[in-house]
C-alpha cells in the first residue's frame, strides 16, 4: 500500500478534526453532556481537566452569544471558533485553486514559531494559565 | 565513510531508522565523505520507545509532537484535548514510525548539507 504524503496527512487531519468536533458538539451532545462523560483521555485517566477541557461548553455559550460564559468555561473556545472559521475559508480556497495554501501557511507559521521562541513561550504560558483556571474551577476555588 | 564504519553506525543506531529504509541509509553512509562522517557519528536521535512512553502518558498534551519538532501539530493537539482523544490513541500506534522518519530526515539533512 502506498504511504500518504505529509501534505495529504495534513489535509486529512484538518478535515477529520473539525468533523469529529462537530459530531461531538452537536450529534453526541445528549450522550456527552452529562457529569462524568468526556472524550478527554487525560480526564478519564486522572479525573483532572486538561487545558482544553470544557471548550465544548464554551463553544455552546459562544453560539448563544454569551462571550463571558465562553471565557468562564474555557477561553480556548474563542480561539477554536476563530481557527475553525479560518480553516474553513482556507479549505474552500485550496479546493477552488487546487493549491496547498493552507499547508504552506501552517508550515510558515510553524517556522515563525521556531524562530521566535518567546512567542512560543507566551503560548505555553497561556496554556498553563488556562490549565490553572480549569483546575481552580474543578477544585471549586472559583 | 568506509563500509565497516557504516555497518558499525547501523549496529549502534539501527533502531532509530525505519527498517525498510535501512539499505538506503547504508548506501548513503558508505557514499558520505569522511569530512561529514564525524558529524554523522556524533548526531543524537530520538528514541522511538521513549516517544511511545511519552505519547502514552503525555500524548493528550501533544508533548510527543513537540519532541519531534512538530510545534504546530503539538499546539493543535494541546488545545483540542488530544484531538478529542482520537488523535492521542492513533498516535500511540504511529508515533514510533513517525520518530524513525524524523530521525531519517535529520540524518539526510546532515549528509546532504
Amino acid at each position: 500500500m502506498r504511504k500518504l504524503g505529509e501534505v495529504q496527512r495534513f489535509y486529512i487531519l484538518v478535515i477529520l478534526l473539525p468533523l469529529a468536533a462537530c459530531t461531538a458538539l452537536f450529534l453526541l451532545r445528549p450522550v456527552l453532556d452529562k457529569p462524568g462523560r468526556t472524550l478527554c483521555i487525560f480526564r478519564q485517566a486522572t479525573g483532572l481537566p486538561c487545558p482544553a477541557c470544557n471548550t465544548g461548553h464554551g463553544v455552546y455559550k459562544l453560539l448563544e452569544g454569551d462571550l463571558q460564559g465562553a471565557v468562564y468555561h474555557n477561553p480556548v473556545s474563542i480561539i477554536a471558533i476563530v481557527v475553525a472559521f479560518l480553516a474553513a475559508i482556507y479549505l474552500i480556497v485550496d479546493v477552488a485553486t487546487q493549491k496547498p495554501n493552507f499547508y504552506l501557511a501552517f508550515k510558515k507559521s510553524e517556522d515563525y514559531l521556531h524562530r521566535h521562541k518567546s512567542l512560543l513561550l507566551l503560548i505555553f504560558l497561556f496554556a498553563a494559565m488556562d490549565w490553572a483556571w480549569q483546575l481552580a474551577k474543578h477544585f471549586h476555588y472559583i | 565513510m568506509d563500509s565497516q564504519k557504516a555497518d558499525m553506525f547501523l549496529i549502534n543506531n539501527g533502531k532509530f531508522f525505519p527498517e525498510e529504509k535501512m539499505h538506503v541509509v547504508r548506501d548513503l553512509l558508505t557514499r558520505t565523505e569522511d569530512t561529514k562522517a564525524f558529524a554523522v557519528q556524533t548526531l543524537s536521535f530520538q528514541d522511538p520507545t521513549t516517544l511511545l512512553i511519552v505519547s502514552i502518558f503525555a500524548g493528550s498534551f501533544g508533548v510527543d509532537r513537540f519532541m519531534l519538532g512538530q510545534t504546530g501539530l503539538g499546539l493543535a493537539k494541546l488545545f483540542t484535548c488530544g484531538g478529542l482523544g482520537f488523535w492521542t490513541i492513533i498516535d500511540w500506534f504511529v508515533i514510533m514510525n513517525k520518530t524513525k522518519e524524523v530521525n531519517l530526515n535529520k540524518l539526510l539533512t546532515i549528509i546532504h548539507y
